[in-house]
């Protein structure tokens, strides 16, 4: 009896205990497991949306040493910036942004090959830090979403051939081009069509309706095919829904949540030739880009806000004129003139972040993180952003024969001999790279318009025709309006400039201006021919994107348009548009 | 008589303008200058001159009418102004005639009886006062200042509101033959007949006033600065523009302009070439007017 006295309270303490833990494990049958910045909640029942499962503490916690671990219920992954929640067996996840406890569904991604009957699998996130999500169903992988801490996610397409994003609201989807111009599509100017197919340039940037949200969606060069999807043509059109065909290589996701992160201000008229400051504030220190129509040009184009109010002459647009985009301080300052009155909408919005500067990630931080910075510089193509290099005094002949006239005025010609011999050298020099630069554009329009004739019957018949149009003025352009001078003649008028410099003569200051504005002619058409064929191959890039957008096949011909327009334009002189262009002086002035 | 009491105050048009407007739908390219009758010759003035060269000006009548349109900002207010009688080329400055005043060509496109281009508002002026010495006349520019002296009987730029009101030429409709910018076609060089380069002057049929290529081949300076807001507080009668300012105006749009920068109101503007470099575009040229008196040189 002892004993069973004694044994009784050790059966109750048991049977409390027993009671307690199975009372607890009915209570508590949410699991989590943390890693590496990335949470993955497996809830008991299915996910209501609701952020009170960021406070849950109670759930039983999963060590990452327990993993891969199968998963029978639907889980979400998430970091303290996204949240995907899967559904149905991983036949669809719902992508939320997160502040917080504050959840904002930005998008619903429904893989080609999910089924309601997949299994899940929990784990690592292979060579990169975080956690993945592993749908499997009879044995094979389906998909794979994973996540690192930045928030970025990556979905492997496994069996699925294709990766949709639905409910995206998207008011612009630009594929970037840092040579060239970003293609800009907007729901507006496609009023008749429900979906888009644009060219599969590795990195795809929606601007979500508000403002404050940015989409970015990168993935590894290869043979993917893009997809815009139209909503409803009632109201406000947006593009609802973003797929990939990945071609077997995964794609990368991130919403970028930051107020103010793009903007479109409709541009008055009544600012015509006027400094206006725009209510818009740059939210955080990054290279801006504010685009617009140039009706004269016929072109969008991206100009990089600039550090200060500046006059530029020459690239871009003709002659002087005041930079369109500045900041003063923090306010936004704009200016439209004659030459680009204001019309339409001026798009903000950045791609690149200045190095090392703080704020939320940009499309190339992502696109690098993504596929690798190598790789991804290879895409962007830095180099080419870069302004060819021309003569190492940076002086185009405008300034070489202003400053030697000065000389012969002075009647200095003489005793600065090397000074005019070197610069009558450059003359020619500058005016034979500038004509190469010339056919190049030649010899670009001839192989995109003999590429449009052998393939171009794929393209809208009205479209093709135009861009067909525009192929062969390229070519012709650079056949016909380069000056019938040849190099020769003008080796010809140096050499007896530098001739002038051998003795002082009074005629000298006379017989050289003769020569140098036949040089400065010249050379000043010839500056002008190299901006407008940029110009032209710029226009030729938009065109194409705008007018294959009805198949994958044109898409993929766009593509390869497009291609060539950046391999023409990489690398542009003086006079030619360029990113980056902080705006300075005509390089050709005195 | 005051020039307010010899311009009829509601008439659009003065009645030469009119019997000349009635002849001028008749009126085809000419090769060689011909003589349009008028009605009325105020001061017996010559209908039309000829310079040394053989250029021709063409006397246009003062008159009344409404400037600008509502359509674009900088054109609106729509509002009454007089001109005074001048002179006007009949054509725009041909390369030919910029070569023999200035000694040199800068067009970019060359051709002889095209338009000289690649001319800033600067070269323009140095143009007018180069070939009023060659006439022997008052030049009408200070150089150094770039003042105009409007009483010199020299050449100079036309203003604004000259250039718009001999454009105009009695209609008051986007273009001197109406709304339709379907004439555009068979009436000017501009964006939509002709590629990349001006045209030889003259071959599009002259404008009621006797005038060619007012609209397009060339956009022509206009000795005003360039103010967007000047409508609204331009003088009633002869206004010369701003006092100063940082471009001057173009008009008439260009060969490489769309239908609507070629309305006869449209205005635009550059930088004048004070500090400038090479070249300058190649769709800008010019025509010269002149002071009309009764000393003006008749057509021979």
């Amino acid at each position: 009896m002892p004993t069973q006295k004694t044994n009784t309270p050790a059966v109750l303490l048991a049977t409390i205990l027993i009671l307690c833990v199975s009372g607890r494990a009915d209570a508590v049958d949410g699991q989590t497991l943390s890693h590496q910045g990335v949470t993955v909640w497996i809830p008991p029942t299915g996910f209501s949306g609701s952020a009170k499962i960021f406070g849950e503490t109670s759930w039983q916690t999963i060590a990452a040493e327990q993993l891969p671990k199968t998963l029978t219920r639907d889980p979400l992954i998430g970091t303290d910036t996204a949240l995907c929640a899967f559904d149905s067996g991983g036949s669809r996840i719902t992508i939320y942004s997160r502040q917080g406890d504050r959840l904002v569904k930005r998008a619903s991604l429904r893989p080609s090959a999910a089924a309601p009957d997949g299994q899940y699998r929990l784990v690592r996130n292979g060579d990169r830090n975080g956690l993945g999500v592993e749908v499997v169903r009879d044995g094979k992988i389906q998909y794979s979403l994973r996540m690192i801490g930045s928030g970025l996610l990556e979905l492997e397409p496994g069996q699925a051939d294709v990766l949709a994003a639905s409910e995206c609201r998207l008011s612009y989807a630009l594929v970037p081009s840092l040579i060239g111009t970003d293609l800009v599509y907007a729901p507006a100017a496609f009023p008749e069509k429900e979906r888009l197919h644009v060219p599969s340039m590795s990195l795809l940037v929606g601007l979500v309706e508000g403002g404050d949200c940015t989409m970015v969606a990168a993935w590894p060069p290869g043979g993917q095919t893009v997809e815009l999807g139209l909503s409803n043509p009632v109201g406000q059109r947006h593009f609802d829904r973003f797929a990939v065909a990945p071609a077997g290589e995964s794609v990368f996701l991130q919403f970028v949540e930051h107020p103010g992160i793009w903007h479109a201000e409709p541009l008055r008229p009544a600012w015509l030739e006027k400094d206006t400051v725009i209510g818009w504030k740059r939210p955080f220190e990054a290279k801006w880009i504010g685009r617009f129509y140039i009706e004269s040009e016929a072109i969008s184009y991206p100009f990089y806000f600039a550090g200060e109010k500046r006059k530029l002459w020459g690239r871009y647009m003709r002659s002087w004129y005041e930079f369109p985009v500045w900041f003063d301080g923090d306010r936004t300052c704009l200016h439209f003139e004659k030459k680009f009155p204001p019309q339409g909408d001026l798009l903000i919005y950045c791609l690149e972040k200045h190095r090392k500067a703080a704020g939320p990630a940009s499309p190339v931080e992502i696109l690098q993180e993504a596929i690798g910075s190598d790789a991804a510089s290879k895409l962007l193509d830095f180099a080419g952003i870069e302004e060819r290099p021309l003569l190492a005094h940076h002086e185009a002949v405008c300034a070489m024969t202003n400053k030697m006239q000065e000389i012969f005025d002075a009647g200095n010609e003489v005793k600065q001999r090397a000074f005019i011999e070197q610069r009558c050298g450059d003359v020619a020099r500058f005016i034979g790279m500038i004509r190469r630069r010339v056919e190049e554009y030649g010899e670009f329009g001839q192989r995109v318009g003999n590429l449009l004739r052998e393939r171009g019957q794929i393209l809208p018949d009205e479209g093709r025709e135009e861009l067909q149009s525009l192929a062969d003025d390229i070519e012709q352009v650079a056949g016909e309006d380069l000056p019938k001078v040849s190099l020769g003649e003008v080796r010809g008028w140096t050499d007896q400039m530098k001739g002038f410099a051998a003795e002082v003569r009074p005629t000298n200051a006379k017989e050289y201006e003769k020569l140098a504005r036949q040089c400065r002619s010249v050379a000043g058409s010839q500056d002008e021919l190299a901006r407008e064929e940029s110009i032209r191959a710029i226009r030729l890039m938009e065109m194409a994107a705008a007018i294959g957008v009805d198949s994958p096949q044109q898409a993929g011909l766009v593509a390869q348009i497009v291609a060539d327009c950046r391999q023409v334009l990489r690398s542009p002189t003086w006079w030619e548009p360029r990113r980056y262009c902080e705006p300075k002086s005509n390089p050709g002035a005195p | 008589m005051t020039r307010s009491a010899r311009i009829p105050p509601a008439a659009f048009v003065p009645i030469t303008a009119v019997a000349i407007a009635a002849l001028g739908g008749c009126l085809k390219p000419v090769e060689k200058p011909q003589e349009i009758p008028r009605t009325e010759s105020p001061d017996h003035l010559p209908a039309r001159i000829v310079a040394p060269h053989g250029e021709e000006m063409v006397l246009v009548t003062g008159g009344e009418f409404s400037m600008g349109s509502s359509t674009a900002v900088d054109a609106a207010p729509v509002h009454r102004v007089a001109v005074s009688d001048f002179y006007m080329d009949r054509f725009e400055v041909t390369q030919d005639l910029y070569e023999k005043i200035m000694g040199h060509n800068p067009s970019r496109r060359k051709g002889k009886d095209c338009p000289v281009e690649r001319v800033r508002w600067l070269d323009a002026i140095k143009f007018c006062n180069a070939r009023s010495a060659a006439e022997e006349l008052k030049p009408c520019y200070d150089l150094a200042t770039r003042a105009c002296d409007f009483e010199a009987n020299g050449y100079r730029l036309p203003t604004e509101a000259e250039w718009e009101y001999a454009c105009r030429a009695g209609n008051g409709g986007d273009y001197s033959f109406g709304n339709d910018a379907g004439k555009l076609e068979s009436n000017a060089w501009f964006k939509g007949n002709t590629k990349r380069r001006a045209r030889p002057v003259g071959e599009k049929p002259a404008s009621p006033f006797g005038l060619h290529d007012m609209t397009g081949n060339v956009w022509e300076w206009c000795n005003d600065w360039y103010q967007v807001d000047y409508y609204a507080q331009s003088p009633t009668t002869d206004p010369r523009g701003p006092g100063q300012g940082e471009k001057k105006v173009l008009r008439g749009g260009a060969f490489s302009s769309s239908a609507e920068s070629c309305c006869s109101w449209t205005r635009y503007c550059d930088e004048p070439g004070f500090a400038d470099a090479c070249v300058a575009s190649d769709d800008c040229g010019f025509r010269c007017v002149r002071k009309a008196s009764p000393q003006s040189r008749p057509l021979q």
